[in-house]
C-alpha cells in the first residue's frame, strides 16, 4: 500500500527545487475542485510548506472557504510521485521566508527581464498534514507496478578536505592570471564542479564581464551579463547566493507568464536574457565575490542535470568566493604598489614595428572610438577599457616599436578613460591576455614582472581607426 | 462546444491533472492519462485516471458516481493551458479503446516532455498507472488556466 514508510518533510528537498511544476488542487465552499500550477514551493520547517502566490486568485477564495489543499509534487532523479495533504495556516507579506522565497520568484523575474511585472504577492503557508507517494505503476489496490528505483544520489559537496586545500592554493596566489586558473581548475579538480566561469564587476559597477571559465568548448572571456539580469545579475544585485535547478522550467514558466503579460498589454514584447555557459544546464548556483563589504565578483557554476546542487553547494562556494575577492583586491593593491615604484615608462625596445617580418602575415586591426570595440582580421576581439587598452599598446608599438610597457604608465594613458577611483585595470589586462589567448591571436600579451608586461606581435599589424560601430 | 484549440489542448498529449473532491470531503490531486470530448450534448469529457488514485479517494466503478471535478490539460512547450469544471457522472473499468487512448497520450505527452524538458522517457513511464479507469464528466464551465495574470478567466463555449 502507499504507507509502508513514514515519509518526511526533509527527505523530499530535491521535489521543492522545481524540476518539475508543482500542482496545488482546493476546493470550494460548494465542493467545487480547482486545479492550479505553481511558480515555487519552498520548505519552511520539517513540516511546513511555502507556496508562491502570484496568481491565485480562484485558489485564494477556495482557501479562504475551505483551508485545506492537495499537492503534487515529483523527486526529479528517479520521478518518484508524492500527494501531500496541506492545511492553510497564515500569508506573509514580509519576513524570512518571504524573502527567500521571493529571491526565488526573483530569480525567475531576471531570467525574461520581468521583475516590473513578475512578482511574489505573498508567501502562503502551510502545515504538511500527511505525505503519501504514489506508488511507481500503480495498481487499482495501491501497490507498485514496478521496483521501486534509485534516485540518483546528490553529488558530494562541501568535501571539507577539498575546501582547505582550495583555500590554501588561493592563497598562495600572487598574481591575478594564476589566481583565476588555480580558482577554476580547483573546483573542477577538488571539489567536482566542472562547469565554472569567474566575472568581475566592471568599473561602472553595472555589468559583470567573464575573466575566465573551465569546462565549456568555449572560454567566453569578455562575455558580459548586465547586474540585475539572470542568476549571475542576479547574486551581483543582491550580493547574495542564488541557487537553481530548474533552469528549463522557469524559462517555460517565465515565457508563458510573459505571453499573458503581453497579451493584456501590461509589458511590452521584451527579450529573453541569454544566459552564458551550457547550453543544456539545468543548475545553476552563483555567489558573489565579496571583499571589504564591496562587491569585486560573482563566482558561478552549472550542470545539465536537474537539482544537482544544494545549500552545502551555496556554502562551499560563497567560502571560495569570498577569498578570491579578497584575493583579487590584495593583487590589485600590490600592483598599484608596485606601480608606483616602477619607472613611469620603460626605454622603447626596439626600432619602430620591432619584430615585423616583412614577409610574414599581416593581422589587420581595426578599432572603433566610440565603445573600444577591436577586431582582429574581421573577428570580433574585446570591447570597452580592455579594447582601447589594446589599442593604445598596438598605436605605440606601430609608432615607436614599444613593446615593453608598465602598468604604472599604461593606467595613466587617458585614452583608456578609467575612472580616478578603483580602476580595474589589471583585470582588464588579463581579461585582454586571456582573450589573446583564447583566440590564438597573433598578439599577445606577456608578463614580465611584477606591474610590468610585454606586447608580443607576430608578424605584421596595419592599425585602423573608425569612428563609430555602423 | 469546445473551440477546436481547447479541444485539442485537452486530447493531444498535454499535462493532464484531475482535481476532486475525496468521499472525506477533501481536495484531492491525481493525474489524467488521455481525454477525449464525447459528441452530443451536453458537453461531455471521458478522462482515463489511476484506478489506484481514484481508490484511494474513495471511488470505485460501478457505484454512485456524481461527484465535482476539475481537469487541467497544460500545453508541454507552452504551458498554455485550459481548465473544465464539471460533474462525474461515470466511472467505468477503461476498455480497449481507452487503453489505446492512453498509448497515443503517452506516446505525445513524453515526446513533448523529452523535446521541451529533456526528461527521459523511462522516468515518465514511472508515472503510468497500470490499472485504469475512465471517468466521464458533464462540463459546466470552461477557464484559462494559462500561467499569468489571465489565469481563472472564464473562456465561452
Amino acid at each position: 500500500m502507499t504507507e509502508a514508510v513514514e515519509l518526511r518533510l526533509q527527505d523530499l528537498a530535491r521535489c521543492f527545487d522545481g524540476a518539475i511544476p508543482v500542482v496545488l488542487v482546493t476546493v470550494s465552499a460548494a465542493g467545487v475542485p480547482n486545479v492550479t500550477y505553481l511558480s515555487k514551493a519552498h520548505v519552511v520547517d520539517h513540516e511546513r510548506i511555502a507556496l508562491s502566490n502570484q496568481f491565485l486568485s480562484k485558489s485564494a477564495r477556495n482557501l479562504a472557504e475551505v483551508p485545506r489543499g492537495s499537492l503534487l509534487i515529483i523527486e526529479p532523479t528517479a520521478h518518484d510521485e508524492y500527494r501531500l495533504d496541506i492545511a492553510y495556516e497564515r500569508t506573509e507579506r514580509r519576513g524570512r521566508v518571504f524573502d527567500e522565497l521571493k529571491s526565488e520568484i526573483d530569480a525567475i523575474a531576471a531570467h525574461t527581464g520581468m521583475q516590473e511585472v513578475f512578482r511574489l504577492r505573498a508567501a502562503d503557508i502551510y502545515r504538511v498534514t500527511r505525505i503519501r507517494q504514489v506508488p511507481a505503476n500503480e495498481r487499482a489496490d495501491g501497490s507498485a507496478g514496478t521496483d521501486p528505483w534509485t534516485t540518483r544520489p546528490p553529488r558530494a559537496t562541501a568535501d571539507v578536505a577539498g575546501l582547505g586545500e582550495l583555500c590554501a592554493r588561493i592563497a598562495r596566489c600572487t598574481d591575478l592570471d594564476v589566481l583565476v586558473k588555480v580558482t577554476l581548475d580547483g573546483l573542477a579538480e577538488l571539489l567536482s564542479y566542472e562547469q565554472s566561469m569567474l566575472l568581475l564587476l566592471d568599473e561602472g559597477g553595472r555589468r559583470l564581464f567573464t575573466l575566465a571559465s573551465h569546462g565549456y568548448e568555449h572560454e567566453g572571456v569578455g562575455s558580459e551579463v548586465a547586474v540585475g539580469e539572470g542568476v549571475i545579475g542576479l547574486a551581483a544585485e543582491r550580493a547574495a547566493p542564488v541557487r537553481v535547478g530548474n533552469a528549463h522550467q522557469i524559462a517555460k514558466y517565465a515565457r508563458s507568464v510573459r505571453r499573458s503579460f503581453e497579451a493584456s498589454g501590461a509589458i511590452e514584447p521584451g527579450r529573453e536574457i541569454e544566459l552564458p555557459g551550457l547550453p543544456f544546464a539545468d543548475s545553476r548556483v552563483a555567489v558573489p565575490a565579496l571583499a571589504l563589504g564591496q562587491l569585486v565578483g560573482v563566482l558561478a557554476v552549472e550542470a545539465v542535470a536537474s537539482a544537482e546542487f544544494v545549500a552545502a553547494d551555496e556554502a562551499a562556494l560563497t567560502v571560495i568566493a569570498s577569498l578570491v575577492g579578497t584575493a583579487i583586491e590584495s593583487i590589485r593593491a600590490e600592483e598599484r604598489a608596485a606601480s608606483a615604484g616602477a619607472p613611469a615608462k620603460t626605454s622603447p625596445s626596439a626600432s619602430p614595428m620591432a619584430g615585423a617580418a616583412g614577409a610574414a602575415p599581416t593581422t589587420h586591426v581595426r578599432f572603433f572610438a566610440i565603445d573600444g570595440s577591436t577586431f582582429l582580421d574581421g573577428d570580433y576581439v574585446i570591447k570597452g577599457v580592455a579594447g582601447r587598452l589594446l589599442w593604445s599598446l598596438l598605436r605605440q608599438y606601430e609608432r615607436e616599436g614599444r613593446t615593453e610597457f608598465t602598468n604604472r604608465e599604461v593606467r595613466l594613458d587617458p585614452t583608456l578613460a578609467l575612472p580616478d577611483f578603483r580602476d580595474n585595470f589589471e583585470s582588464r589586462l588579463i581579461l585582454l591576455k586571456r582573450r589573446l589567448d583564447e583566440r590564438e591571436a597573433t598578439i599577445r600579451v606577456e608578463k614580465t614582472g611584477r606591474g610590468r608586461f610585454r606586447l608580443a606581435v607576430t608578424g605584421n599589424v596595419r592599425l585602423d581607426e573608425l569612428p563609430t560601430s555602423s | 462546444m469546445l473551440d477546436d484549440d481547447t479541444r485539442a489542448l485537452l486530447e493531444a498529449g498535454s499535462s493532464t491533472i484531475v482535481g476532486l473532491v475525496d468521499r472525506a470531503g477533501e481536495p484531492f490531486a491525481t493525474r489524467g492519462w488521455g481525454s477525449v470530448v464525447l459528441d452530443g450534448e451536453p458537453l461531455r469529457l471521458r478522462v482515463l485516471v489511476g484506478a489506484g488514485a481514484f481508490a484511494a479517494a474513495g471511488y470505485h466503478p460501478g457505484a454512485e458516481a456524481r461527484f465535482a471535478v476539475a481537469v487541467t490539460g497544460a500545453e508541454v512547450r507552452t504551458l498554455v493551458s485550459v481548465q473544465v469544471k464539471g460533474t462525474a457522472v461515470a466511472l467505468d473499468e477503461a476498455d480497449d479503446d481507452d487503453r489505446r487512448r492512453t498509448a497515443s497520450f503517452c506516446e505525445d505527452f513524453f515526446g513533448a516532455v523529452k523535446a521541451t524538458d529533456n526528461i527521459d522517457r523511462a522516468l515518465m513511464e514511472r508515472l503510468v498507472p497500470a490499472d485504469l479507469w475512465a471517468c466521464t464528466i458533464e462540463v459546466d464551465e470552461v477557464f484559462d488556466q494559462t500561467p499569468g495574470p489571465r489565469a481563472g478567466s472564464r473562456l465561452d463555449r
